[in-house]
């Protein structure tokens, strides 16, 4: 991959990397997010992989992505996770949505995850399963349990 | 639904530092990923408050030596050899540096500094301090230079907050900071300073805003002291049980139980450390002495490095006598020292 080839995936998926990561680990955890973002970004500049379309590369990102959560959740260090001044928690335009946030942010990580891929990125139940080493079955289950408590959470709001 | 959650999502950005940090990779690709605690040329460790929710804090008193004493008998049910309270007092140095800023002032009274540890005793005074509340700083920057890791891969993180009040009213606090160091530079061997910078007296409020109680900053730059009294027993190698992340031809992770190749353990009187050559999972390590007694690492980190090999570390919760020692298990196996 070129650098300039880099910097234009870098533009077009880090949001989506940062976001898969934040929903992993919620925000009291974003310094892990960043982390694992960083290290997403890093493998992807050092890949030799042939990505054969625009899915490809992105699928791949959400993977690694996903990986690198695992990797960083396998580590003590985040025994000393901690709120940082240098990671900023996302700004809404509306202060409600700003509420909204920190309400989903609150159901499980298991939830979240799904419910992020499922939703926000269009991935199928089988294709979530795939990237979070799930069965569909459970993937089905854990998105009607989230879509549950989501619905409430919005419903309230 | 969709349409609120898909707005909702659409407002999360990646942020600004991050983005940098990404699109600056390929000039920096030589540099070690960031952890959160580390910066390129300085080791710069960033705020952490002790959450100490649920304890009854209570009037302290005494010195570093005797906070250990308890530790200890935390850990192990018992009491303190002589032998184990001279190691303590050899890794112990006595500061005593106070700045004033408004009505408060603060004192580093003492630091105990191991090979990636260290721990300091700071009094505060000024304020009428509540025992039952907890007490720390809205700012906190701790930082060892020169940097040990030498901007190579490596971490380290603090924590900072009240563990009581003396007898004459100051809060007495205690940061602990703890590394992990891949090039294995040891923060005891005379060279390193350790920079404190502390900003606003604030009493900690679970659940809610603390409250700033005196504005100002505190800043101290303490020499760390060479010591070089405690034994470090090393053993070229060993094989323990660990499990390990493997990423299958799909790219799929998976945990797998195996045999795994430490070498270059090094066993001090506040951790230790070894190499392997891939990741597992951080293995609990306890120092086992001849009365039964163990205590068990407490906190560590592990760090890839520039050749694809990993460095991990682990440190003691209180300071030990290594020569007391007479087994390090590692995991599930033990391993017998002569």
């Amino acid at each position: 991959m070129t650098d300039q080839e880099f910097t234009a995936c870098a533009k077009r998926y880090l949001d989506m990397v940062y976001r898969i990561a934040l929903n992993w680990f919620g925000p009291p955890q974003r310094a892990d997010a960043e982390d694992a973002a960083q290290n997403t970004m890093l493998r992807l500049y050092r890949t030799d992989t042939a990505f054969e379309s625009e899915d490809h590369l992105r699928y791949w990102l959400a993977r690694v992505t996903l990986n690198e959560c695992k990797r960083l959740s396998s580590s003590l260090w985040r025994l000393r996770t901690v709120p940082l001044d240098a990671c900023p928690e996302p700004v809404f335009s509306d202060p409600g949505r700003q509420t909204l946030f920190q309400e989903v942010m609150s159901l499980p990580g298991k939830y979240r995850v799904p419910l992020y891929l499922y939703y926000y990125e269009g991935y199928s139940v089988e294709e979530v399963g795939q990237l979070m080493g799930l069965k569909p079955s459970t993937v089905q289950t854990r998105l009607a349990r989230g879509r549950e408590k989501l619905k409430k959470i919005l419903m309230e709001e | 639904m969709n349409e609120e959650y898909r707005k909702l999502f659409d407002e999360v950005h990646a942020s600004r530092r991050l983005q940098m940090e990404v699109l600056q990779m390929r000039e920096k690709q030589n540099n070690a990923p960031r952890r959160r605690l580390v910066s390129g040329a300085l080791l710069a460790a960033i705020l952490v408050v002790l959450v100490l929710a649920g304890t009854t804090l209570a009037a302290v008193s005494g010195s570093l030596g005797d906070w250990f004493t308890q530790k200890w008998g935390e850990e192990t049910g018992g009491s303190m050899t002589q032998q184990q309270a001279q190691v303590i007092d050899s890794l112990t140095q006595k500061v005593g540096e106070s700045q004033t800023s408004g009505d408060v002032t603060v004192t580093v009274d003492s630091i105990t500094v191991g090979g990636d540890v260290l721990w300091a005793l700071v009094d505060v005074k000024g304020p009428d301090f509540d025992e039952n509340k907890i007490y720390s700083f809205d700012g906190i920057i701790a930082e060892i230079l020169p940097d040990p890791s030498e901007g190579a891969y490596g971490g380290a993180g603090y924590s900072m907050g009240s563990i009581g009040v003396t007898e004459n009213g100051a809060a007495r606090m205690l940061l602990e900071f703890t590394g992990v160091f891949s090039t294995g530079n040891q923060i005891n061997d005379g060279g390193y300073t350790l920079e404190l910078r502390l900003r606003d007296l604030i009493r900690c409020r679970q659940g809610g805003e603390d409250e700033v109680i005196a504005q100002g900053e505190w800043s101290f730059s303490i020499p760390l002291t060479v010591e070089s009294l405690s034994p470090i027993i090393a053993i070229e190698s060993a094989a323990v049980t660990g499990e390990v992340l493997r990423e299958g031809a799909d790219g799929a992770l998976e945990k797998v139980t195996q045999e795994v190749a430490l070498r270059d353990i090094c066993f001090t009187a506040t951790g230790v450390s070894f190499y392997t050559e891939e990741s597992c999972e951080l293995l609990d390590v306890a120092a086992i002495f001849a009365d039964g007694a163990e205590v068990v690492s407490r906190s560590g980190g592990g760090s890839r490095m520039e050749d694809g090999n990993w460095y991990s570390s682990c440190q003691w919760p209180v300071p030990i006598d290594v020569e007391s020692v007479t087994a390090l298990r590692i995991g599930e196996t033990e391993i017998p020292l002569s």
